[in-house]
């Protein structure tokens, strides 16, 4: 997995992760693969949501030690023009 | 079609207008058409803090001494304790690193959430758009908050 980006969202709460995953993703290519990492407890049920809406991909979330890790790559939907 | 939100907030305290905030900035990140329409105790959360007390009226000028508004100064709506609340809930907001309600409201504005105050409601207090922040962007009545509700999914009421 070729990562892209690195997004640093540890201790921020809700909704900013979210806000910071979309303005990143704005600027990222169709394909590319963001990482995100995230201690909000709510981060896995909230990225899970957006990817939803969004129509990207989640390729993985896994938890260590406490901290979230999430791949998400983006795709071309009707959505993000 | 493009989804939209619409915001009513009705309450000026300082926990009902950071979970208004939060809804609005969310909504407007994942690309939701978001309007919030501020009236009655709302207006206090989008008054410019400080300056003279205003009104035409004597009742207006004492209604708007005993509710000063500026997001900076709103109450809790529990546990507020003469404003010991609001001091506390902000330093604990501080120390989990969450922004502060000045900061979502220019957030907000970043992300196009739509800014409308209540004509009536301006004018039962006294107050003009001068007396409200630069993110406001218009005036309006019940009609254009229908016009807009009419086309969302969701409409909340804080």
């Amino acid at each position: 997995m070729k990562i892209s980006r690195k997004l640093d969202c540890r201790k921020l709460q809700c909704p900013m992760p979210i806000v910071k995953i979309v303005s990143t993703m704005k600027d990222m290519k169709y394909g590319e693969i963001l990482e995100v990492l995230a201690t909000d407890p709510a981060f896995t049920s909230d990225i899970k949501a957006l990817a939803e809406r969004t129509g990207n991909n989640i390729l993985e979330i896994k938890e260590e030690h406490g901290e979230f890790h999430a791949y998400i790559q983006k795709l071309k939907t009707k959505s993000q023009s | 079609m493009t989804q939209t939100l619409t915001l009513i907030m009705f309450s000026g305290e300082l926990d009902k207008a950071l979970a208004g905030f939060n809804i609005a900035i969310g909504a407007s990140a994942v690309g939701i058409d978001t309007t919030i329409y501020f009236t009655f105790w709302g207006l206090n959360i989008i008054r410019k803090k400080g300056g003279l007390i205003k009104g035409k009226s004597i009742k207006q000028k004492l209604l708007n001494l005993m509710n000063r508004g500026g997001s900076d100064g709103l109450p809790l709506s529990r546990f507020n304790m003469f404003n010991l609340g609001p001091w506390m809930m902000k330093n604990i907001m501080k120390n989990s690193h969450m922004p502060t309600l000045r900061q979502m409201i220019a957030l907000a504005k970043i992300q196009d959430v739509k800014f409308v105050a209540c004509s009536s409601s301006l004018e039962m207090m006294g107050l003009k758009k001068d007396d409200l922040i630069e993110e406001v962007d218009e005036i309006a009545g019940v009609a254009t908050y229908l016009n807009i509700a009419s086309k969302s999914k969701i409409n909340l009421f804080i």
